[in-house]
């Protein structure tokens, strides 16, 4: 079974390559829509290998190299996620802890993420400015509600649990509760969300820059389909999703580790 | 939420009303809008994209969970895949639904339907894989045929993972469908809202974006009446995989 399944999964992603590599090369989809994945590669390649992209259009802009691109992304989604995890979880905390605003406040969790939030965007362009700070308030609001609702679910889990008992029969302090007993129990959850926010601000950031920015790989993206350079967004297209893919394995096989200590 | 208003108007009186209108006056530009009539084709052709998009989100996504949940080959095959794929931004791909189905509403539709679709799967796999055998036992020693089986005893213990998924379903294919619209098009609310950017008219931004929120508002009562029926208590936990 496990060979059988691995096998499928090679099979289909070999032959997506193929179909993505033959449409345009039979000449059913024109170049300009479409490159062969060979050329899309070569050229990945060689935007990492010389940390320029080849486009006569950023040339000009005065953002030519990878690596600006690369940390004003980076930089965003650091500021935005370190924001939503070490504000959301001791608001989590406090949800857990005041169960009379948790009340109040389950409405507006529940229907949080339901509101288009990028609606956003133009008003906070508007009152901040194109830049750094509309991404990362964006990417902060994206990320920080995930965090605040699976900490406040995590401590409640515990609650349920006998270790809070067997602590306070022991007489633990309160610092002591929180950290051999809430803290251990409550990871996994915990991480959850650490794990959700971490993603949500990623999104956020790509799309802010997709849709309005100066720099960052939304905006290559977005510049690149604008001016035609096919190859260079699809190269740009496949670091982000690469690399997103890769964060979220790691950050994946943490979490299913952490579940598995519990269980 | 009377807290909410109020705060908005606190920021509106320090922003300054150019920058931030207050509630009162993006209600009423709303009202107008609606009235001297600026907003309403926008809005019929952004709920044209946002039904169609989910139709076909609900109708790929419950085709793919039930595969996926019924054949553990496919589900070890795509479930990882599929996981990851819904992690990444999906904005990024947008070009590709533009070079195929153009600037008009169909590449809307489809952005919305690829955004949607996720969820509506991912739920209702899990709901499958997580059924009790036993009960599948019974419908065999039953000799149930397949289509028996199906309607009698598999839909019947998914559907509260299901509605929890058609729910996120739509929340995403909103969010498709308005991203969609802010990168390229000529026409919809998130067009109206890129061009109100532009033109730096704050009051009818937020008259934009109350409407969509209130679509959002209304269309999630509706989507947790739905839940809260079929499954007692919503589900708040936002936890997918």
């Amino acid at each position: 079974m496990k060979t059988r399944i691995r096998a499928l999964r090679w099979v289909t992603v070999l032959a997506l390559l193929l179909v993505l590599e033959a449409l345009p090369r039979a000449g059913l989809v024109r170049p300009a829509t479409l490159e062969p994945v060979s050329v899309i590669f070569l050229r990945l390649g060689e935007i990492l290998s010389t940390g320029t992209i080849p486009s006569p259009y950023f040339a000009r802009a005065g953002s030519p190299t990878l690596a600006s691109h690369l940390s004003a992304t980076l930089g965003s989604i650091l500021v935005s996620y370190a924001g939503a995890v070490l504000i959301g979880t001791p608001a989590g905390v406090l949800l857990w802890r005041l169960p009379t605003l948790a009340r109040v406040l389950q409405p507006y969790l529940v229907v949080y993420y339901a509101l288009p939030i990028f609606a956003l965007y133009p008003l906070f362009i508007l009152l901040f400015g194109t830049g750094f700070l509309p991404i990362v308030l964006l990417g902060f609001l994206f990320g920080v509600v995930v965090v605040v609702v699976n900490t406040a679910l995590g401590l409640r889990r515990v609650d349920e649990e006998i270790y809070p008992k067997v602590g306070r029969s022991l007489g633990l302090r309160p610092v002591q509760m929180y950290l051999s007993i809430y803290l251990p129990g409550a990871a996994p959850y915990m991480f959850s969300g650490w794990k959700l926010a971490f993603v949500y601000s990623t999104i956020s950031v790509i799309a802010s820059e997709f849709l309005i920015s100066v720099r960052g790989l939304g905006h290559v993206i977005d510049r690149s389909y604008r001016n035609f350079e096919t190859a260079n967004m699809y190269a740009a297209i496949l670091l982000v999703i690469g690399g997103v893919m890769l964060a979220n394995s790691l950050l994946t096989w943490v979490e299913r580790r952490l579940y598995t200590r519990i269980e | 939420m009377v807290a909410l208003v109020l705060a908005w108007q606190l920021l509106s009186l320090r922003a300054g009303p150019v920058f931030l209108p207050g509630p009162a006056s993006a209600l009423s530009t709303l009202l107008d809008g609606l009235q001297r009539g600026w907003m309403i084709p926008h809005l019929w052709t952004t709920l044209v994209e946002i039904l169609g998009g989910y139709a076909w989100a609900v109708g790929i996504g419950l085709s793919l969970g039930f595969s996926l949940g019924a054949s553990p080959l496919l589900l070890g095959a795509y479930e990882g895949p599929l996981l990851n794929l819904y992690a990444v931004p999906k904005v990024t791909l947008f070009p590709l639904f533009l070079a195929a189905f153009k600037l008009g509403i169909a590449s809307k539709i489809a952005f919305g339907a690829f955004h949607g679709l996720f969820p509506v799967a991912i739920y209702t796999w899990t709901a499958m894989r997580t059924m009790n055998p036993v009960h599948l036992k019974v419908a065999r020693a039953l000799r149930l045929s397949p289509v028996d089986t199906f309607w009698r005893v598999v839909f019947p213990a998914v559907l509260p993972g299901i509605v929890t998924g058609l729910r996120l379903g739509f929340n995403l294919t909103l969010l498709g469908v308005v991203l969609g619209e802010m990168f390229a098009s000529r026409a919809g609310m998130g067009f109206l809202l890129m061009s109100f950017g532009a033109a730096f008219d704050a009051s009818r931004i937020l008259a934009v974006i109350l409407a969509l929120f209130m679509i959002a508002l209304i269309a999630n009562a509706l989507l947790l009446a739905l839940e809260r029926r079929v499954r007692g208590v919503p589900e708040v936990h936002l936890r997918v995989s």
